[in-house]
């Protein structure tokens, strides 16, 4: 099995149907490029992808372990009358979260915001797999570059430290003290790998996108995600910057970081991505190594995509 | 009745008026939190009670709310309302804090969703998220705001003078009856531009401290 493996993957907005069965499968250290025109449904899959949304169904598979499952569509709500079908495998062991036994057959009505404790739970737990890059960078503006990148690893310490008095020991402080330490010295690296070793305290109104983007993938970095998802990372920069940060996205790849970026730079696309999928109305159209796809595409809604692009490279 | 008698007598009113203020901010910064969480919140009999109470609020004058506090106790339940101060008090909290419950409701609304949904993917818990993402981004938001609620806020309490609180307007007023001169009433402009003018800096500096950034 793959390193990492997703299978139908569907979401609906109301009645918009908007994933309809997305299979994906990545090795470890590869890099994925998912392109298509807007409107097919690549940002939702990577907001499923990182529990922003919750599909209304999928089976997601990492190293070999199924992570999360769901089945919340119509036939399953008739199949399964009264469970919401949320499962995880756990040491082979099949175990069903099956949130409140006793829940009303109506809750598969639900509004999505109204999600089970149980399947909360479920999501935060297995959030640090993934890591995020958004196209509109996202970094909290209060504060620097530095505390950008150390917050959350930091918060994430101290959620994991020892409760009560034990916090206020010696001992506790000092090893938080370490670790605060730690966590600082690897941030300045992760900055200095994406070239921003002179920015740690500036603050992110002080810098380019293209450098603001960089910060955000430091940021997700820290965290040591089994899987990065950046979507769109280079859609709100100008060619330079572009440059800059697809440069970093490819130093990534030499260091064994497996991706998935959503992306309209088919040149990127061709030379970085081990495989790329294009999507259309929310199915995978057409997937393959770049020069199956790029090269010799199967699909006409392919073909004319692809067309389509270069010509807007012409235009240029 | 002298220029120094005047002025002694501003200053012994002036603290009714800076009490009702400091007071009125006391509890109506907080009480606004509350009233701005009802209206936010995803219970819905609780968002309609809250939106109710901020429209009444909002669409009665100040002048009316602290009358029926004064009388409406005594009229209503045979209670009456002994205290003037505490009257006001407790009209001018629960004003400023549905006001205040508004601003703050448009500073979160403000918030873009990438904030949350950055502190989400990264493992923040929800507290972590509102308690360091939003909050300090949110403060900064409404400081202009608020600025311009606090400064009304001290002119306002001169409204306290419809139910006879010894603040400055009616402290000038009753000179006015009884020695028969004008000018007091006027020279009352005076004290309320110097406490708007200390506030105006204050928020001045307040707005400068959080420069280092923009959002
Ligand atoms: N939160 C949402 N509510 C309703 N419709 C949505 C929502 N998010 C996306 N959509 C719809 O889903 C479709 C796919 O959107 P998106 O995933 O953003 O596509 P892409 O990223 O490929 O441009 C669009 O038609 C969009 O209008
Ligand atoms: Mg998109």
């Amino acid at each position: 099995m793959a390193f990492y493996q997703v299978n139908n993957v569907y979401k609906n907005f109301g009645d918009v149907k908007v994933l309809k069965g997305i299979n994906l499968e990545l090795d470890e250290g590869q890099v994925l490029a998912i392109i298509g025109s807007s409107g097919s449904g690549k940002t939702t899959l990577l907001r499923c992808l990182n529990f922003l949304e919750i599909p209304d169904k999928a089976d997601i598979y990492l190293k070999g372990e199924n992570i999360f499952s769901i089945d919340n569509t119509d036939s399953a709500a008739a199949s399964n009358a009264d469970e919401s079908n949320i499962s995880e495998v756990e040491n082979g062991k099949n175990i069903q979260t099956d949130s409140e036994k006793n829940q009303p057959t109506h809750a598969k009505k639900a509004k999505p915001e109204k999600i089970s404790k149980e399947m909360r739970k479920l999501i935060d737990s297995k959030r640090g797999h993934f890591g995020m890059v958004f196209q509109s960078f996202n970094l909290f503006p209060h504060f620097n570059v530095l505390k950008n990148v150390t917050l959350a690893a930091k918060l994430k310490y101290d959620a994991h430290a020892p409760k009560g008095f034990a916090r206020w020991s010696k001992e506790a402080k000092a090893a938080r003290k370490q670790a605060m330490q730690e966590i600082n010295e690897k941030a300045v690296a992760l900055l200095e790998r994406v070239g921003l070793g002179e920015k740690l305290n500036s603050y992110p109104c002080e810098l380019s996108g293209g450098q603001q983007q960089r910060v955000a993938i430091a940021r997700a970095l820290i965290l040591q995600p089994d899987i990065l998802c950046f979507d769109e990372p280079t859609s709100a920069l100008d060619p330079e910057l572009t440059r800059e940060v697809l440069k970093v996205i490819r130093d990534l790849k030499k260091d064994g970081h497996t991706m998935i970026v959503v992306t309209h730079e088919m040149q990127f696309a061709k030379k970085v991505a081990d495989k790329v999928i294009f999507m259309a109305d929310g199915i995978v159209e057409e997937e393959g190594t770049p020069q199956q796809v790029f090269e010799h595409p199967v699909s006409e809604k392919t073909k004319a995509f692809l067309a389509e692009s270069e010509k807007s490279i012409d235009e240029e | 009745m002298s220029f120094a008698d005047v002025n002694i007598q501003f200053l012994e009113a002036a603290k009714y008026t800076l009490g009702l203020f400091f007071l009125t901010l006391l509890i109506a910064i907080p009480l606004g939190v509350v009233i701005c969480a009802c209206a936010m919140s995803r219970f819905r009999p609780v968002k309609w009670l809250a939106n109710t109470f901020i429209w009444i609020i909002r669409g009665t004058p100040l002048m009316l709310q602290v009358i029926v506090v004064m009388y409406g106790p005594g009229l209503i339940f045979d209670v009456p309302m002994k205290n003037r101060f505490l009257a006001a008090l407790i009209a001018f909290a629960i004003n400023y804090a549905a006001y205040f419950a508004e601003i703050y409701r448009g500073g979160i609304m403000a918030m873009p969703k990438g904030q949350y949904e950055a502190g989400k993917v990264l493992g923040m818990s929800k507290a972590s998220v509102n308690g360091l993402v939003i909050f300090p981004q949110v403060v900064k938001k409404i400081t202009p705001a608020m600025g311009n609620e606090v400064i009304t806020l001290v002119k306002d309490t001169s409204i306290a003078n419809i139910i006879a609180l010894p603040e400055i307007i009616l402290t000038a007023k009753n000179i006015v009856a009884t020695y028969a001169i004008i000018w007091p009433l006027f020279y009352t402009g005076v004290f309320y531009l110097l406490m708007s003018g200390v506030l105006t800096l204050f928020f001045k500096w307040l707005e400068k401290r959080t420069n280092y950034y923009k959002a």
